[in-house]
């Protein structure tokens, strides 16, 4: 299990670190996607809601692998009426990625949620109902309290995500019309979008250590 | 309540997205033009064996050139090749600026068997209609305005020596002849002397031309001036860009009534430099 967890966290690492060497990306995103859809098909036979994102990955798979041979750079591409539809290529990206972002973060809240009910039986309260002074006195107190700070983290992570994503969707068909020197502004939603990925990774690795799994 | 208010902020989301692709996409198709426009040039050349002819045109910024060939069909001229040259970017447009240079001694007429150059030895050439010939063997007729061409051989024995002359490129200029005999100026001439008049304000011996008045007589070793300075005029009216090389010239008669003259080139490169409002106005017109 452990091993899942870390190819799923690899896989991500893979796939928003962009070392390149001319043209050729020595760190390719088909083996990032390929350890992603492996990663969360091995953590979906324990927590289902996981594995939703293994179809997605695999579909990145391929896409990225024709992008080592079709290399795009939506900032750089100089766009005319008969190739628009590349415009498209980022945003169905983008969409994919969300699918498999949404299948990560629902399968640690899920999972976290598994974890905070086997500690806290008994307490029929629900997470969300507890007040602020609580949630810091159960704050790493025990299962419960890592199990409530899991699925609020994925449930913050994964609104991040999401709306830098629709963000990124939005401002994307500005690229046809805005000047060249404009478009790296876009810049920032791409970088607050790493660092909400950035901070899934984290939390993906504290679950995983949290959970001892072998 | 909560299912509700998170459906209705998820589909006004989804709307602004749409909204947002369907907007620029329709923005840009709008902008994008299906030819090249090309700058009204007012161009007027003293053809030498070096004569280039430069015109300018505007085209979206993603387009590339596949011009091979061009003719310009109002002389019935054999086909030549161009060369072009993306200029720059038009700022705050989907535009670009390039130019098309024809080296006028590579342009034949009649297969080959007379040179532009040397048809406009004999007279005068006005050009307005270039044909351009595509890699897909599809030909384009634009009108790019106006281009004249001529070439005006020295005379022999001249009793008006040209003594010295100067100009400058905010098109200012001057030239001094002294003459060699005892001669008499009948006339100023120019083969393009409305654009002289419309454009150059011109003096001779810091008299305006329009008031001088011929004939005058010049002993020997006396000096005659002329200077000339662009008028107070950003184009030819009507042009985008102009750039113009035209001689003006006395002529008289020596003692032996022999001819004589002295020929002063007067010239202005202007290229007015256009906004993206000038050149969305410029395209409207051309559509």
């Amino acid at each position: 299990m452990r091993k899942h967890y870390s190819q799923v966290i690899w896989g991500f690492v893979l796939v928003f670190i962009n070392i390149n060497i001319g043209f050729f990306d020595i760190l390719p995103d088909f083996i990032g996607y390929a350890l992603v859809a492996a990663g969360l098909d091995g953590l979906g036979k324990e927590c289902p809601p996981f594995r939703k994102g293994a179809a997605p990955a695999v579909i990145m798979f391929f896409v990225s692998l024709i992008t080592i041979f079709y290399p795009s750079n939506v900032f750089n591409s100089e766009f005319s009426p008969s190739n628009i539809w590349l415009l498209g290529f980022p945003a169905f990206c983008s969409i994919v990625q969300l699918i498999i972002f949404y299948s990560v973060c629902r399968g640690i809240h899920s999972k976290s949620f598994g974890l905070y009910q086997e500690s806290a039986a008994g307490m029929d309260i629900p997470p969300e109902t507890l007040t602020l002074q609580e949630q810091l006195e159960e704050e790493y107190n025990g299962d419960k309290a890592a199990g409530r700070r899991f699925m609020k983290a994925s449930k913050n992570r994964w609104y991040w995500i999401a709306g830098c994503t629709f963000a990124e969707l939005l401002v994307l068909p500005f690229m046809l019309n805005v000047q060249q020197w404009a478009k790296p502004s876009f810049m920032g939603i791409i970088v607050v979008k790493l660092l909400a990925v950035i901070s899934l990774l984290v939390l993906l690795k504290d679950v995983r250590n949290h959970l001892q799994v072998e | 309540m909560k299912l509700r208010l998170k459906i209705i902020s998820i589909a006004a989301v989804l709307i602004l997205i749409v909204s947002a692709w369907v907007v620029n996409i329709r923005a840009f198709l709008s902008y994008s033009i299906d030819d090249p426009v090309f700058l009204k040039a007012y161009l007027a050349y003293h053809t030498d064996e070096n004569t280039e002819a430069e015109f300018y045109y505007i085209t979206n910024s993603y387009d590339k050139n596949n011009w091979y060939e061009a003719s310009f069909p109002e002389i019935d001229s054999d086909k030549f090749y161009t060369n072009t040259f993306e200029m720059q970017a038009i700022r705050n447009s989907s535009y670009k600026i390039n130019k098309l240079v024809i080296r006028l001694n590579s342009v034949f007429l009649k297969n080959g068997a007379e040179r532009l150059v040397d048809k406009a030895a004999e007279k005068p050439v006005y050009i307005s209609k270039l044909m351009l010939t595509d890699k897909d063997n599809i030909s384009r007729e634009y009108d790019f305005g106006r281009l004249c061409m001529y070439r005006e051989e020295q005379i022999s024995n001249n009793a008006l020596q040209f003594e010295n002359g100067m100009s400058s490129s905010d098109s200012r200029g001057h030239s001094t002849a002294r003459a060699l005999d005892n001669i008499r100026l009948t006339a100023v001439e120019s083969p393009f002397m409305d654009i002289v008049q419309e454009m150059f304000d011109v003096r001779i011996n810091g008299t305006s031309i329009s008031d001088f008045t011929f004939p005058i007589d010049m002993a020997t070793d006396d000096s005659i001036e002329v200077e000339y300075a662009l008028k107070d005029v950003s184009k030819v009216p009507g042009y985008q860009f102009s750039r113009v090389f035209i001689p003006i010239r006395l002529s008289g008669v020596d003692s032996a009534g022999g001819r004589c003259e002295m020929s002063n080139m007067v010239h202005c490169d202007q290229y007015y430099k256009l906004t993206a409002g000038d050149v969305r106005n410029f395209i409207r017109e051309g559509r």
